[in-house]
């Protein structure tokens, strides 16, 4: 057993020596944040300078401003008569996650179950495959109307826009990982006492699991962006809905706020949802 | 326990290509018969027939006049590539067999501490299997199919993709291994050395259609080391059998 247990010392030696690279790491996200800064420099010089009509391109300072208002603020400025402004972000904000939410997890149960049984059974793949492939080439705008005619104005259409959204990620991500499981992982959990009922989620899942996460997280990030078109689906509360409810009255600076909402509550989700799954996707990273 | 494995006339075909032309085969508890035969003869095909992996075209598998149909916990398989899960760690790869016959959770852990130290992986329980060497996944592998204390334990060229003398540690380490279980062995090698090695028995494939075409006792005893590859008999026979196999 000698030789064995110097060759294991030789493996635990090459395991170590993971500190630099996460170092080089924090570096590299300092870096991530080089462009935005300029970015903003070139805002703010372009603002000041009157370059571009403050209609089009509002300060920096004035989009602040109203960021601030949005979430501290009083209930004053009321947009288009209905969707409140100031000191409504939270409000806004809860709408948006929730509907998000609750769309994304309706998909997500729905993308698993389905894509398991197209990956895991020939015959639901040769039933529903062609199907599936047929909606998913149909555009998010055009199911649109139907969700106004099937569930009228409101909330009801705005979760069925998200949810159509957030589906075909999963669907397709869970399908496909599941069908190219190697038979050798499948025979060996069978020859071990696994019962077949109980492969998928032994085998098949597990397997699948770091593209299912990738699935997971472009959904997510659909989901977020179907929020908007949800949205325009004449829901008074919501971010999308004080989005348009600016553009209408014609208040760029606060159409710019709603921007920056989306961009930062979609990098913080996807952030939490990466690092909430990186347990399950550690053993597939090179 | 018991544990004789006997193949009868087993005949295997994919569409027109017959890959057994009826292989008789008994392997009997305690004994590892070595399967030797030319490269692409059908020996991983009888071993996955063994193993219930494929069924027989016609022709019977019985454990102890029992007749099998599929794959069980009865007959552990271990190929050359290994089956450890690669999302799994090394104690959840070894306890995956007990935890699918759901035997309580002390026992489980038992089970995976005893074979943590046969295999001297006692420091690598909460590895993954691609941090392990080749040959740490292999014996694991073995670990993983012997957690079930299967009857009858079926090796595809275990070591075929390890270095020679990675391999050869593998070899003392898997006879030391066997040496206090009455387990059934079948392995199927290429390797004449390996099969000498090994076996206690040395069952000669033909080339495909493969049957059986020589079936000899192995005269090196238990317990024999690499200490044996320099002995003149086993050159011998080394040489002896390698003439058959070409000749197969």
């Amino acid at each position: 057993m000698s030789a064995a247990l110097l060759e294991d010392a030789l493996v635990t030696g090459a395991a170590q020596g993971s500190a630099p690279r996460r170092r080089r790491g924090g570096a590299r996200r300092l870096l991530g944040l080089l462009v935005p800064a300029l970015l903003l420099g070139a805002w703010y010089v372009v603002s000041s300078q009157e370059i571009v009509s403050t209609r089009l391109i509002p300060a920096p300072g004035t989009v602040t401003n109203a960021l601030v208002a949005f979430f501290t603020g009083d209930r004053t400025d009321t947009l288009a008569g209905v969707v409140p402004f100031t000191g409504a972000g939270v409000e806004h904000l809860t709408a948006s996650l929730a509907r998000c939410g609750i769309s994304w997890l309706l998909a997500v149960a729905v993308g698993v179950t389905v894509g398991l049984a197209l990956g895991l059974s020939r015959v639901v793949r040769e039933l529903l495959e062609p199907l599936l492939n047929a909606l998913r080439a149909v555009p998010l705008f055009a199911w649109l109307p139907l969700a106004l005619v099937w569930f009228g104005l409101g909330e009801g259409a705005a979760r069925a826009i998200i949810f159509v959204g957030a589906l075909w990620p999963v669907l397709v991500a869970v399908a496909d990982a599941s069908a190219r499981v190697p038979r050798g992982h499948v025979e060996t959990a069978r020859m071990l006492g696994t019962p077949r009922r109980w492969l998928w989620r032994r085998v098949y899942l597990p397997a699948a699991l770091p593209e299912v996460v990738t699935g997971l997280r472009l959904s997510l990030t659909l989901a977020w962006t179907c929020v908007i078109v949800g949205e325009l689906s004449g829901t008074d509360r919501g971010v999308g809905a004080m989005m348009s409810a600016a553009r209408e009255t014609g208040r760029t600076e606060q159409v710019v706020v709603g921007i920056v909402v989306f961009a930062v509550v979609g990098l913080l989700a996807d952030t939490l949802l990466r690092r909430s799954t990186a347990r399950w996707v550690r053993w597939a990273r090179a | 326990m018991t544990g004789t494995l006997v193949a009868r006339g087993l005949k295997k075909s994919f569409d027109d290509l017959e890959v057994l032309a009826g292989v008789d085969l008994q392997a009997r508890s305690g004994q590892v018969t070595a399967v030797l035969g030319p490269s692409g003869c059908g020996k991983s095909t009888l071993l996955r027939v063994l193993a219930g992996f494929e069924a027989a075209t016609t022709g019977e598998v019985l454990l102890d006049g029992v007749r099998l149909t599929g794959p069980s916990p009865d007959r552990g398989m271990v190929a050359q590539a290994g089956g450890l899960f690669p999302w799994l760690t090394l104690r959840d790869n070894l306890a995956f067999g007990p935890r699918a016959a759901r035997r309580p959770d002390h026992e489980v852990r038992a089970v995976v501490e005893e074979l943590l130290s046969a295999t001297g992986l006692d420091g690598f329980a909460g590895a993954l299997p691609k941090q392990l060497s080749g040959g740490m996944r292999q014996r694991a592998a073995i670990a993983q199919v012997l957690a079930n204390r299967p009857p009858v334990l079926l090796l595809d060229e275990p070591f075929g993709a390890l270095d020679a003398q990675t391999r050869l540690r593998m070899h003392e380490w898997l006879l030391a291994l066997l040496t206090d279980r009455a387990t059934t062995v079948v392995l199927v090698t290429h390797d004449v050395e390996e099969a000498l090695l090994l076996g206690d028995r040395l069952c000669l494939l033909s080339n495909r259609p493969a049957r059986v075409v020589d079936d000899l006792p192995v005269p090196f005893g238990r317990g024999r080391g690499r200490a044996v590859l320099a002995e003149p008999e086993f050159v011998a026979m080394k040489a002896a059998v390698l003439e058959r196999v070409l000749a197969a």
